[in-house]
């Protein structure tokens, strides 16, 4: 329970919302019941086992499929099946030996058809699977949704394929997300379009960076950004994870692409006003600051400081000029700003 | 160091030369390669500010030469891929591997860009990158790997919010070395993997932020505990940052577990827990709990259709201040195996403080987005796309009770509609339209302060079939922002070569990119670039 929900109409109005997150959790564990009753009355969904020794072997398939095996060639799928005795065709394409009897396409597994849950399970018997999730515990894309051949192809023909991609990363990942794409022509972006940086540099869903939930490094971000990440003696909270206050970089960066400066989400100083309010002797006080300069002006290490809890540039001195007057006077003496 | 390092890209950059060139030559050993080569002259008409359209950063008026889609391949299996793209003097971006698969590889990659904040391009940012990575397969089960990569920065940042005169600069000049190096043992059953990365930013503007960072990951994953669908996955993660002036710390231990089991009838069931403790030895935050609990279900039904439910429980508490948040997510799909296929997720987070006053106070979020796409082998595709966020935030009382106005309450709502359409026919080429519409609203009770746009932009490009040996290509974007913003910008390319013989093609390029905010006088940029190049199709 909030702290605000035992004070006067602001504990009204939070008492309804946690009563309206009970109704849906409720909803949630209901729906979970039902789901996982219909789960244990059907039977386990078929999948490939890898056996000792094959059903049946890969140079039986080439005798029809001839033009398979160079799709193979310079794959890691070409020398598993040249080193190891028990993986085959016959591994992946599962009903082999019906299949030479009367060769059909009907009774032989075409590992595309399967579903995607299916599919994952398949490519399981050897991949660990990508059982990583997003930052907030989920990931639609193991989760059935999609399956390994809907970006990968092991048959691939093109042998400039990395990672047996079926499309150039970026493509690939832009042919489902295209709202996305746009935001790269922004004014302030990431040069994803000139191949600078890639999708997968920073949604690296495949775990290098499950850390990255609750991170005192910037997460990802710190890969590239090094020099906005902490120790700082004196942290801003907004720009680390593990803190009970801030999500991290993302509070006020948009990654993709924005209209402001370093890919600020707002203009100015809206940035800084998601979470603080303009301290009101700045608009009162001295001609006013807070409406003739920005915050940055003055809080220049906003990522941290080494040297002031408020995060004061280091030199203020040096360049307060306009307002020099604040400093000179007893109320804001030099000393306690620093440099 | 900083030279010493540049001698190893240099070094390394030309081995990979070497192996290339020396492979090339022999031809006996040989079996398939192939790829792009291009020589380029680019020319440039500018006029405004060079700051507002980074959309140029990394033009160069001059030569350039760019390697494209290069791969060779020997008879033995091994393999080297190549792709540099426009080098020139000032600008690069080179990936090279060699590898042979199941055996072992070396990725080099080298990029070297500016980014421009002053209107006349004086002093810009200028960012040098230098990654590389190797492994090797020491037998069928277990690798062994390692990398080195180095990001070099220097310039100077002005206005970081722009068309407000905060008239200051900021100087960056840093180098930031990391290396790393692991092993990982896999068979059918599991895989563990360890990992030693250590990390030292140099920092010559601002030496107190020197410091160096060690980091160590272990991480094990089981298939079949016990039971033939059971996955399970966990990892620790020690990480220690420390400042080389002083004694500061900041020290992270990480662990975190996830199971996965896939139950009959196409259900799967995803459980995560993370447990985070982070030590600062500064004294501000000087011990942080962090707790994850989520758990997911997912059911499809023949592959046709499925539903995704999940639930998350996240505890923050740093001795004076704890706060919980719980998220659920709700999300389903359907697909058509030939041509339709839909998505929609919701998803909700409600964050409470519990002990203490944090300056953000309570918080609920939701995001939402949808997608619907038909398409066709024959003719391409159509989709629709919605997402939208909205965040609300409400501090805690005590924190309001010391301002003169108290309420801080903020709202930021955002939305976005896509629409796209890829058409193809062999007949007569390639459309491809994406139109997008965006509209996002800041509001702060506190400052009385609302900021917001609506953009509409649309992108288009028109590839016809070859014409007479004639390849034209035409494509462009306009974009026009409103409300609070009032920003108009459109660029325009239009690309022509001609098949001289089956291996050459020489064409030209032209680029229009126009920059208008019309708010601020001085914000404008016109830019006209042409390219002239020559490009040979290798086949080897």
């Amino acid at each position: 329970m909030s702290k605000n929900s035992i004070l006067g109409q602001q504990g009204i109005v939070d008492q309804g919302r946690e009563a309206w997150l009970r109704w849906i959790l409720g909803a949630l564990a209901i729906v979970v019941v039902f789901a996982m009753a219909l789960g244990f009355i059907g039977g386990y969904p078929a999948l490939a086992n890898l056996s000792d020794s094959p059903e049946v072997e890969s140079s039986v398939c080439a005798d029809c499929h001839e033009e398979s095996a160079p799709s193979l060639k310079h794959t890691a799928h070409a020398d598993a099946i040249a080193d190891l005795g028990g993986l085959s065709c016959s591994s992946c394409h599962m009903g082999a030996t019906n299949h030479v009897e009367d060769p059909s396409a009907e009774n032989i597994t075409n590992p595309t058809n399967l579903d995607p849950a299916n599919q994952t399970a398949l490519c399981s018997n050897c991949h660990m699977p990508h059982t990583e999730l997003d930052g907030r515990g989920f990931n639609a894309h193991i989760d059935g949704e999609l399956g390994c051949l809907d970006c990968h192809s092991v048959h691939s023909s093109d042998v400039n394929a990395k990672k047996l991609l079926i499309a150039p990363e970026k493509e690939l990942c832009l042919s489902c997300h295209s709202d996305i794409e746009l935001e790269f022509d922004r004014r302030s972006r990431h040069p994803v379009s000139e191949g600078n940086t890639l999708c997968l540099s920073c949604h690296d869903f495949t775990g290098a960076d499950i850390g990255g939930v609750i991170s005192s490094s910037g997460g990802v971000c710190g890969n590239c950004h090094a020099e906005h990440t902490g120790p700082f003696p004196y942290e801003h909270e907004a720009t680390v994870t593990y803190t009970t206050e801030g999500d991290g970089c993302l509070e006020c960066h948009n990654p993709h692409g924005s209209e402001s400066n370093f890919l600020l989400k707002e203009r100015s100083d809206d940035v800084c006003l998601q979470c603080h309010v303009k301290p009101p002797k700045h608009e009162t006080e001295h001609g006013g600051i807070a409406n003739n300069r920005t915050c940055v002006t003055c809080h220049s290490d906003i990522h941290g400081s080494f040297t002031d809890k408020h995060f004061l540039r280091p030199n203020l001195q040096s360049v307060v000029g306009y307002f020099r007057d604040c400093f000179e006077a007893t109320c804001h003496p030099l000393d306690e700003i620093g440099g | 160091m900083k030279y010493a390092v540049k001698r190893i890209i240099i070094l390394a950059l030309s081995t990979a030369l070497f192996l290339m060139l020396s492979g090339v030559s022999n031809s006996l050993l040989a079996q398939t390669g192939g790829g792009t080569v291009k020589l380029g002259y680019v020319l440039t008409d500018e006029e405004g500010s060079r700051a507002v359209n980074q959309k140029t950063f990394d033009l160069y008026e001059g030569l350039g030469i760019s390697v494209n889609d290069f791969s060779y391949f020997w008879a033995n299996g091994l393999g080297l891929r190549a792709d540099i793209t426009n080098a020139t003097l000032k600008n690069r971006n080179e990936t090279v591997s060699l590898f042979k698969p199941g055996a072992f590889s070396l990725n080099v990659h080298h990029d070297r860009n500016q980014r421009i904040y002053s209107a006349n391009a004086s002093d810009p940012v200028r960012r040098e990158s230098f990654r590389s990575s190797a492994s090797v397969n020491a037998s069928r089960n277990a690798e062994l790997f390692g990398g080195f990569s180095l990001t070099d920065r220097v310039g100077v940042f002005t206005d970081v919010f722009q068309s407000r005169a905060d008239t200051t600069s900021y100087r960056v000049d840093y180098q930031n070395t990391t290396y790393n190096i692991g092993a990982r043992a896999f068979d059918h059953h599991g895989e563990l993997r360890v990992e030693y990365r250590n990390s030292k930013l140099s920092d010559n503007a601002r030496s107190a932020a020197d410091r160096t960072t060690d980091n160590f990951n272990i991480r094990a994953g089981v298939r079949r505990f016990g039971w033939d669908r059971l996955t399970l996955s966990s990892g620790y993660t020690y990480r220690r940052a420390k400042l080389d002036v002083g004694a500061q710390e900041l020290e992270t231990k990480l662990g975190w577990a996830i199971a996965r089991a896939s139950l009959p009838n196409r259900v799967s069931a995803t459980y995560k827990f993370t447990f985070g403790r982070t030590n600062n030895s500064s004294g501000q935050f000087a011990e942080t709990d962090n707790v994850v609990n989520a758990l997911t279900l997912a059911k499809s039904w023949r592959g046709r259709y499925g539903l995704r439910l999940g639930y998350e429980n996240r505890i923050s508490d740093d001795l004076s201040e704890r706060t919980t948040s719980n998220g659920i997510i709700i999300g389903g799909w359907l697909r058509d195996k030939k041509h339709f296929s839909a998505n929609g997720e919701f998803f909700l987070r409600d964050k409470n403080v519990n002990n203490g006053a944090t300056q953000t106070g309570d918080l609920t979020a939701y995001r939402q987005k949808v997608t619907v796409k038909y398409r066709d082998k024959g003719w391409g595709d159509v989709s629709m796309r919605w997402s939208g966020k909205t965040t609300n935030r409400d501090p805690a009382l005590s924190i309001r009770d010391t301002l003169t106005n108290p309420n801080i309450e903020t709202r930021v709502n955002y939305n976005v509609i896509t629409t796209t359409a890829n058409l193809k026919s062999k007949k007569y080429g390639s459309v491809s339209v994406t139109y997008s519409y965006y509209v996002g609203k800041f509001q702060n009770n506190s400052a009385e302060d609302t900021y917001e746009f609506s953009d509409n932009v649309i992108r288009a490009r028109v590839k016809p079939v070859t014409f007479d040996k004639l390849n034209l290509s035409l494509g462009g974007s306009y974009q026009r922002s409103r409300r609070n913003q009032n920003i108009e910008r459109f660029n325009l390319e239009l690309e022509a070569a001609y098949e001289v013989t089956s291996d050459y093609s020489a064409g030209f390029k032209y680029t229009a990119q126009n920059f208008d905010d019309f708010l601020f006088a001085d914000q404008f940029y016109t830019g006209n670039i042409f390219e002239l190049y020559l490009k040979k199709n290798i086949q080897l």
